[in-house]
């Protein structure tokens, strides 16, 4: 009688031996590369593209007076990086002039960039405006059309 | 008081219990292994699991359970969404594919006999602007004997 009430409990205890869950607990990650698109909707890498605007009209201009034109902010140009990527709008001058040439010799312009950045839910947004004036007293200027391009060069990490 | 040949006997019944134990069918650790993540594109990847049982347990009946501070399975996909926490805790949330029912999210669960294996595919949308590092989080799989004869829930 004792034999059989041995075996009876050592069968419980066989069946209980996968009778409780186990847990495995297992850490997972994933690495998050920094990227900027130009402008919000898209979703392009810009990494060592180069993106040309359309003509800014600058208006008509004399020796007598200022000319002063703007690019209204974020039409210059607008970004949409990844939160915390490293933005470097530091190569090129946020102010300066540059070279306007035409059959008329050349006429000098001066710029200012207007850039904001601000960092959301929504990743960083990098945007800017451009002021242009042409300065008075240019005599030497002759009557008729110029051009020339503003161009920035931007570095991100 | 027990004669000698019967305490004999406890002591080898007590050696096969222990030897069962050690037999259960055991998850092995968990392979994840998805892509790096850029917020343009989405990022894919697996999920691999592989339950082992030997021996006695061979053909054990068991369910596996998916679960993740804050993660649900998404009735209508059928995948298991979760938020990996970043810098600034900040949430890369990714998808489980076909996480359910094979993992949980049903009233009636999976039940696998014997040894498994199974691939999941992981998927990290595009878009996420906001997370950045490397946004980690813990996944708890729950490994829970279902004997033959129980009735399903």
């Amino acid at each position: 009688m004792k034999n059989a009430i041995l075996m009876v409990a050592a069968m419980g205890m066989f069946g209980g031996a996968f009778a409780e869950s186990t847990t495995v607990i297992q850490p997972v990650s994933a690495t998050v590369t920094n990227v900027c698109t130009y402008n919000v909707p898209d979703m392009s890498d810009v990494s060592g593209q180069t993106f040309t605007q359309g003509n800014k009209d600058l208006g008509s201009s004399n020796a007598l007076s200022d000319t002063n034109a703007s690019v209204p902010m974020g039409q210059f140009y607008i970004f949409r990086c990844t939160t915390g990527t490293s933005w470097d709008n530091a190569p090129y001058a946020k102010t300066g002039s540059i070279t306007l040439t035409g059959t008329g010799g050349t006429l000098t312009a001066s710029y200012q960039v207007n850039a904001i950045d601000t960092t959301g839910s929504d990743g960083d947004i990098h945007s800017a405006g451009v002021d242009f004036k042409i300065p008075k007293g240019q005599w030497t200027s002759k009557a008729g059309s110029y051009s020339g391009n503003l161009t920035v060069v931007i570095s991100y990490n | 008081m027990l004669k000698p040949a019967k305490l004999f006997n406890i002591a080898l019944l007590a050696a096969l219990v222990s030897g069962s134990a050690g037999a259960a069918c055991q998850l092995q650790t968990p392979i994840w292994n998805v892509q790096p993540y850029k917020a343009t594109n989405e990022a894919t990847g697996t999920l691999r699991l592989t339950v082992v049982c030997e021996g006695a347990d061979a053909l054990q009946q068991y369910t596996l359970n998916l679960s993740a501070l804050g993660g649900r399975f998404d009735q209508a996909s059928g995948a298991y969404v979760l938020g990996a926490r970043g810098k600034a805790n900040t949430v890369l949330t990714m998808q489980i594919l076909g996480a359910s029912p094979a993992l949980g999210g049903t009233v009636v669960p999976t039940v696998y006999t014997g040894s498994f294996t199974g691939i999941f595919q992981v998927v990290i949308p595009a878009g996420q602007w906001q997370a950045s590092g490397t946004p980690s989080i813990n996944l708890n799989f729950d490994l829970s004997p279902f004997a033959t004869g129980n009735s399903l829930p």
